[in-house]
């Protein structure tokens, strides 16, 4: 079978068409998702300079997560032992074994 | 112009002569794009969201450090602070933890005497008083979790033992989540009564500096004047949080520095030589009377298309994880975990940025890689080439 000349050629040029129509498409969805975000932005600035707030609320399972400019250098453990950490060194040392036994666990 | 086309209709030809071959290549390709351009838009929509709102945080914020450890500040130390040239108002901030037994999460607690209506999803009655037992405002996460609504009562046990349950008045709207979702504001003497913070004291102060050029001479004066506080600008604050996303940023990076080290092989690979059958081809179109040019123009032909069918496929896989499904993948490292997680939206930006960075990355060394050898194969011999 022999197949017409740039056939192929125009195949793939359509393929790639369609392929730009889609990232454009979605491109202009995640900027319509953004301009919301944006829309919300002056409301929150506000909140964050009435309050004084200085950090975001993404991490609240310790103190220096969830205020981590606020934190002191070492404070890393200093909530929980096994707290999800942050900092590289903090993901290297183990938290302590505690091993409770049969006399301490009873009331 | 014909015969350029001829010469792409011949190279999309020679690709499609080995489809398995061609389909690995642009999936791995493909995979290796949409893989980094998710990670550097997440990472920096996380930047660009922090530093936008915190870019109206408090300039300084003066603590008290005794023993290695956070202290109360004395209230009496604002106007001293205050008498510091350029310093505008010092602002007491009482806030600290409590944890919630029942959703076995720790809250924010934060003293204030008004909030802005705007962030509140229910507006009406949102003023904070101390009137019959108080009134508080929670973050969504909080309302969601303990299934609380306006008018309900949120319990908790005060620094002196007895029980405090503020009135809820207003919940934090949900667009305010990343800075509210834990959060709990009450009126101030409330807020002290459950933290234990007495009268004379507060937790740390924030500094408001006229001219912002000056905030480090300011914070270098209250630095020298007390040698037991700690000083934190509003710069140091941006940087914190932009250590942190590029830290973490920079996990994911570790993570997939085994698929771009195999790429790198690849194209290595085919960088450093032609497979006999590539060899023969190309010395076939030299014998029928091909020139050097026109053969470089197939193979740069045959990469461009696989570079730019990759990229596109990358491009729109990326978006599709980012727009679609919110960045799960790389979600739990950048944005990490807690009991109560902020639903919150970043909304990566594909812009000239993205682009900038993922173009050279997904086009060059592909179509370099395929231009090296087919050079050095097409200015040989053709007999050579063929029996090579």
């Amino acid at each position: 079978m022999t197949l017409r000349e740039g056939f192929l050629t125009r195949v793939v040029l359509a393929f790639l068409v369609m392929e730009i129509a889609a990232a454009v498409s979605l491109a202009l969805i995640g900027s319509y998702r953004c301009a919301r975000v944006r829309q919300a932005r002056p409301a929150n600035q506000l909140l964050v300079s009435e309050l004084g707030l200085s950090d975001l609320a993404l991490w609240s399972d310790a103190s220096y997560c969830r205020h981590s400019t606020m934190a002191l250098f070492f404070s890393a453990h200093s909530d929980h032992p096994a707290a999800m950490d942050h900092f590289p060194a903090g993901s290297m040392v183990p938290p302590p074994r505690f091993e409770i036994s049969s006399s301490e666990a009873a009331p | 112009m014909k015969r350029h086309l001829r010469i792409l209709d011949h190279a999309i030809a020679t690709l499609l002569q080995s489809p398995i071959k061609t389909l690995v290549v642009v999936s791995v390709y493909s995979l290796l794009v949409a893989t980094v351009v998710s990670l550097v838009l997440y990472v920096d929509a996380h930047h660009r969201e922090a530093e936008a709102l915190l870019a109206s945080a408090p300039e300084i914020v003066v603590q008290r450090i005794r023993g290695g450890r956070h202290e109360l500040i004395p209230l009496d130390r604002a106007a001293e602070i205050r008498e510091i040239h350029g310093v505008g108002s010092v602002t007491p901030r009482v806030w600290g933890y409590s944890y919630d037994p029942p959703i076995q999460a720790t809250l924010t607690l934060w003293g204030a005497d008004s909030v802005p209506t705007e962030t509140l999803e229910i507006r009406e009655g949102a003023a904070l008083n101390m009137d019959a037992g108080g009134s508080c405002l929670v973050g969504q996460g909080i309302a969601d979790e303990r299934f609380l609504g306006i008018g309900e009562r949120m319990p908790f046990r005060c620094a002196d033992g007895d029980l405090a349950a503020p009135t809820v008045v207003g919940i934090f709207s949900s667009e305010s989540a990343i800075l509210t979702n834990d959060l709990v504001v009450l009126p101030n003497p409330l807020a002290r009564r459950i933290l234990g913070v007495g009268p004379g004291l507060a937790t740390d102060m924030a500094v408001e500096v006229i001219n912002p050029r000056e905030i480090d001479t300011v914070a270098r004066k209250v630095q020298e004047r007390w040698p037991d506080v700690r000083v934190v600008t509003r710069r140091q604050v941006l940087q914190t949080y932009g250590a942190v996303f590029d830290w973490r940023g920079g996990v994911w990076i570790l993570a997939i520095s085994g698929s771009i080290a195999a790429f790198g092989i690849l194209v290595w690979d085919k960088a450093t030589g032609l497979s006999a059958e590539e060899a023969r081809a190309i010395g076939i179109l030299k014998a029928i009377g091909w020139k050097t040019t026109e053969v470089m123009e197939l193979k740069a032909a045959e990469g461009v298309v696989v570079s730019a069918v990759s990229l596109l496929t990358g491009l729109i896989a990326a978006e599709i994880h980012l727009v679609l499904f919110n960045g799960a993948v790389f979600a739990p490292v950048i944005k990490g975990w807690s009991v109560l997680y902020p639903p919150f939206d970043v909304s990566p930006e594909l812009g000239g940025y993205g682009l900038l960075v993922c173009i050279p990355l997904a086009v060059l060394p592909y179509v370099a890689a395929s231009l090296l050898p087919s050079w050095r194969a097409a200015i040989t011999d053709p007999d050579t080439a063929m029996r090579s």
